[in-house]
């Protein structure tokens, strides 16, 4: 005949229904968690999605963005930029010092004619036909956490956003 | 320092993440547990070292892994109580030669798999001649046989 199975004190009481059930239980609500969080990663928590996208707008300025977006991961800013009364064919393009510092601007469709800096921020000039310009940024954020940018024409009021980086 | 927090947040998330999923989940049953292994670790691979390459780096990714797993041993080890959440407990199957439905039910194992691996560690055929099964940490089977 066989003997007894031995386990130490701690496992032996692992088996009793009612840690087992507990540790189900605790189980149950890991699964639930991992389940939100990829329903919350569809719906654009973490990046691209429907809770993602978002849009700014200021005088002769209209950003589309992404909310959240992920360190050292590629998003895109899309900014459609009218050019100034006084300057039919140029648009120019204002973007906000502490927002440049804070990405690494990897592409900018079409081909900016110049980068100048300015007060507090960069301009970018852009021939615009009929009268206005849509460029593409293609952006990395370096650094996680809330990231601040302004964007607009020069001189006046931009359109602000936060964009919240992911580690 | 970013390498040493992202490694061992890293180290966190693989955990909680394994601990969740079951005992079973990349036991290795099937060659697809294997190759989503492999698939696992690539992906790890990418938020570890990031663009950085260099071996200075490698080296400050897998001691802090290494150093991590040691405190969690000796964690585990000095207060059992922790040792029970991080690792879990073996669990008993079969005790006796009775097999303990609710158990099975509650880690998704079926008498079948069970028998599998009766047959393929102790060349058992059935289970009466199955005396203890228990899930360990592993997440493998042990298979005690009857000795009449």
């Amino acid at each position: 005949m066989s003997g007894e199975l031995q386990l130490g004190d701690l496992e032996w009481r692992e088996q009793e229904p009612r840690r087992r059930r507990r540790a189900h239980a605790a189980q149950l609500v890991g699964w639930a968690l991992a389940t939100a969080i990829l329903v919350a990663a569809l719906a654009g928590l973490f990046g691209p999605g429907p809770l993602s996208t978002a849009t700014a707008s200021a005088p002769l300025v209209a950003v589309g963005y992404e909310r959240f977006a992920r360190q050292l991961g590629t998003t895109t800013v899309v900014v459609t930029v009218r050019s100034a009364p006084a300057e039919p064919g140029v648009a120019r393009l204002w973007i906000s010092r502490d927002y440049v510092e804070k990405i690494n601007v990897q592409t900018v469709v079409p081909q900016p004619y110049s980068w100048t800096a300015a007060r507090d921020g960069v301009v970018l000039a852009f021939p615009a036909l009929h009268g206005e310009a849509t460029v593409r940024l293609w952006v990395r954020p370096d650094r996680a956490g809330l990231l601040r940018g302004a964007i607009g024409a020069p001189g006046r009021r931009p359109a602000e956003f936060w964009q919240f980086v992911y580690p | 320092m970013d390498a040493i927090l992202r490694a061992a947040a890293i180290y966190l998330a693989l955990l909680v993440i394994f601990r969740i999923s079951g005992k079973r989940t990349l036991a290795q049953v099937t060659t697809f547990d294997f190759v989503l292994l492999l698939v696992i670790s690539e992906a790890t691979q990418q938020a570890l070292l990031g663009e950085d390459f260099s071996v200075t780096m490698a080296v400050l990714v897998i001691l802090t892994f290494v150093t991590l797993d040691r405190i969690a041993d000796y964690l585990g080890w000095r207060f059992p109580r922790l040792g029970l959440v991080i690792d879990g407990a073996p669990v008993v199957l079969i005790e006796r030669g009775r097999p303990l439905e609710d158990r099975m039910r509650q880690h998704q194992l079926d008498l079948e798999q069970i028998l599998q691996e009766a047959r393929t560690t102790q060349g058992i055929r059935s289970t009466d001649e199955i005396d203890y099964a228990i899930l360990e940490r592993s997440g493998a089977i042990s298979v005690i046989p009857r000795r009449d």
